[in-house]
């Protein structure tokens, strides 16, 4: 039985069904990547665009909007990938043919 | 000479060659798939190598000497726009992802430009690609070793000839012959050393001088505007999130770091790492840099940047730590440049030597003549840093920039979108990589107030996709070994075989039927 065909122009042929996990792996990342973004720079901006120095307020050391947009942000969202790996990603064997290699220590 | 500086960085490269030593023997035992081995250690990364490998190899003398320098002169919104990097484990490895690793292994992928030659299978993608990286990749490191030896110089003593020939060849020596074994497990190495180096700055900094409150103090005098944003970096909201898009979600291309995606060995290696870098990242990455300010208390008046913090540890900290201290900006990086000579290597091997001047190339000899010419560039990379030509300043300018558009839309897009072809592709680089020189050189204006990557970004793209409906589709081929299953693949390699007769295609051949 073949696993390739074609049809009205279009070729259909068995996908490697790991791949559909796989996409959705990356769109956790952009979408984490535009979180990141957003919130670092409206934080910054928000609580610092265009204040002179005597306007600022000091946490620890630092400039407020530093101590939150940068500091803060910065811990939190390095945290966030464990949870979203440990919800969304999945373990699948990288072999060539997805199936996992037998043994403890086994290469995949 | 200040040898309580010169000790433990001497120390610190006899271990480096000894990871070369030990990583060359491995490579004796290996018979098969040597280049594999060479070029990425088999495939075999765990989790905690894979993190540290990577991050080391992302973070270099930008983060541990250029970036303090920008901080002192520009102020806190160099962090900001710094920071950018710190998810780079994640982003980097799951945009890539597991597609890429499951494809790497199913077409023998060695290089960021094999897999280009096998999606787009056109002579001006592979060449415009192999050529950039070459070229962005070799301007890259020479900066690395003038801008580390400097600093090496000053607080050392020794003289710049002798210094930079000696640090250059560790790496070489390791890196040629321990090949990217040799690269991982020192990077290792390395970036522990940068992550305890990040961490120890803050504590003995802040402890010698009493806090922050005396640094506020000076600096509000030098300079109050370094607290500010815009601040003298300019960093305006779109300005700071097209750092965003450089540092941040377009650094998976980088070469030096797509191998990495190549390399690990199981999902689960993967998943620890992605989930545990951010961190280690974190504090690498603010480590050195918000000391930056720090230096006007010592040093203030300073011109040039780079020298800032380090004098500044010299001045507070004893010898013996502070040159325990120095370690960590060198393993930044000679960490960032072992990869970076690997995978010039290797695009010049196999993208370049065996795809279109000796395509039975075996792979036995493929991985000695990586050796050779991983050497080869090492010694090509220690002469420029010698004496540095002045259009050196142009491509160093574009090195990272300048790979990113030239590599991201091909890659990343035609990793996950079907019609993606050939014209597209080559439309994309050129046009892409044409904008992004533009803007840089004569027209500001059309980086509309951000980093020119930004629009030229944006440009590569809407060309990929004209040039994808415009041209013709990629073969069917080529879509089965992207989204097929090893069955599928297996089946369109046995009909085109039937196709040519009967004649089973040896591995090598097959990849010859590509250019």
């Amino acid at each position: 039985m073949s696993v390739a065909s074609r049809r009205d122009d279009r070729l259909d042929f068995e996908e490697d069904p790991r791949y559909e996990q796989a996409n959705r792996e990356a769109l956790w990342a952009i979408g984490y990547w535009v979180a990141y973004t957003v919130v670092v720079t409206g934080l910054a901006w928000w609580l610092g665009y265009e204040k002179s120095a005597d306007e600022l307020s000091f946490i620890l050391g630092f400039p407020a909007w530093f101590f939150w947009s940068v500091l803060v942000t910065s811990v939190v969202f390095a945290v966030i990938p464990a949870w979203i790996i440990r919800r969304h990603f999945k373990d699948v064997p990288l072999t060539r043919d997805g199936r996992p290699v037998p043994g403890p220590e086994g290469r995949q | 000479m200040r040898w309580a500086i010169i000790i433990p960085l001497v120390l610190y490269l006899g271990v480096m060659l000894a990871i070369g030593v030990w990583a060359y023997q491995r490579r004796q035992r290996v018979t098969e798939d040597e280049t594999a081995q060479y070029y990425l250690g088999g495939r075999s990364l765990g989790w905690f190598v894979l993190v540290f490998t990577l991050l080391a190899s992302a973070a270099s003398a930008g983060t541990f000497i250029g970036g303090p320098g920008l901080v002192y002169l520009g102020g806190y919104g160099w962090v900001l726009v710094s920071i950018f990097q710190v998810p780079t484990a994640f982003v980097a490895l799951a945009l890539l992802g597991k597609k890429f690793a499951i494809l790497s292994r199913k077409l023998d992928l060695v290089t960021i430009t094999d897999f280009l030659r096998h999606r787009y299978e056109h002579p001006a993608v592979v060449i415009v690609s192999s050529v950039g990286v070459v070229l962005f990749l070799v301007a890259y490191m020479v900066p690395q070793f003038v801008g580390g030896t400097r600093v090496l110089q000053a607080v050392t003593g020794v003289d710049y000839n002798t210094l930079l020939i000696t640090f250059s060849a560790v790496v070489l020596l390791y890196t040629a012959f321990g090949g990217f074994l040799a690269d991982a497990i020192s990077d290792t190495f390395q970036g522990i050393l940068m992550l305890l180096g990040g961490l120890v700055v803050w504590i003995v900094l802040l402890s010698a001088i009493g806090g922050l409150g005396p640094v506020n103090e000076t600096v509000t005098e030098v300079n109050p505007d370094l607290f500010t944003l815009p601040g003298p970096g300019g960093f305006t909201p779109h300005m700071i999130a097209s750092y965003s898009l450089q540092l941040g979600l377009m650094f998976c291309v980088l070469p030096h770091l797509a191998v990495r995606s190549m390399s690990y060995k199981d999902s689960k290696a993967v998943h620890r790492a992605m989930a545990v870098g951010p961190a280690i990242m974190a504090v690498i990455t603010l480590g050195f840099l918000t000391m930056g300010l720090v230096a006007h208390m010592y040093h203030p008046g300073l011109k040039v940047g780079d020298m800032a913090l380090p004098l500044t540890l010299l001045d507070v900290l004893p010898d013996g730590v502070a040159g325990v201290l120095f370690a960590a900006p060198l393993a930044a990086i000679m960490s960032t440049v072992d990869s970076m000579i690997l995978v010039v290597s290797g695009v010049i091997v196999r993208d370049l030597f065996k795809t279109y001047v000796k395509p039975d190339l075996s792979d036995h000899a493929g991985a000695r003549l990586g050796t050779m010419v991983s050497a080869g560039v090492g010694i090509i990379v220690i002469g420029l840093a010698l004496k540095p030509p002045a259009y050196l300043e142009y491509l160093i300018i574009y090195a990272i920039g300048g790979l990113e558009v030239l590599l991201f839309v091909p890659i990343v897009v035609g990793l996950y979108w079907r019609r993606g072809n050939a014209l597209g592709a080559a439309l994309a680089m050129t046009g892409g990589a044409s904008w992004y020189v533009v803007a840089n050189e004569w027209v500001p204006g059309l980086a509309l107030g951000m980093f020119p990557i930004a629009t030229a970004s944006a440009v590569a793209f809407a060309l990929y996709v004209l040039g994808s409906y415009f041209g013709p589709p990629p073969r069917d081929e080529v879509l089965v070994k992207f989204w097929g299953s090893q069955r599928a693949i297996d089946e369109m390699l046995a009909t085109s075989m039937a196709a040519r007769g009967g004649q089973p295609p040896s591995a090598d051949a097959e990849k010859r039927q590509t250019p």
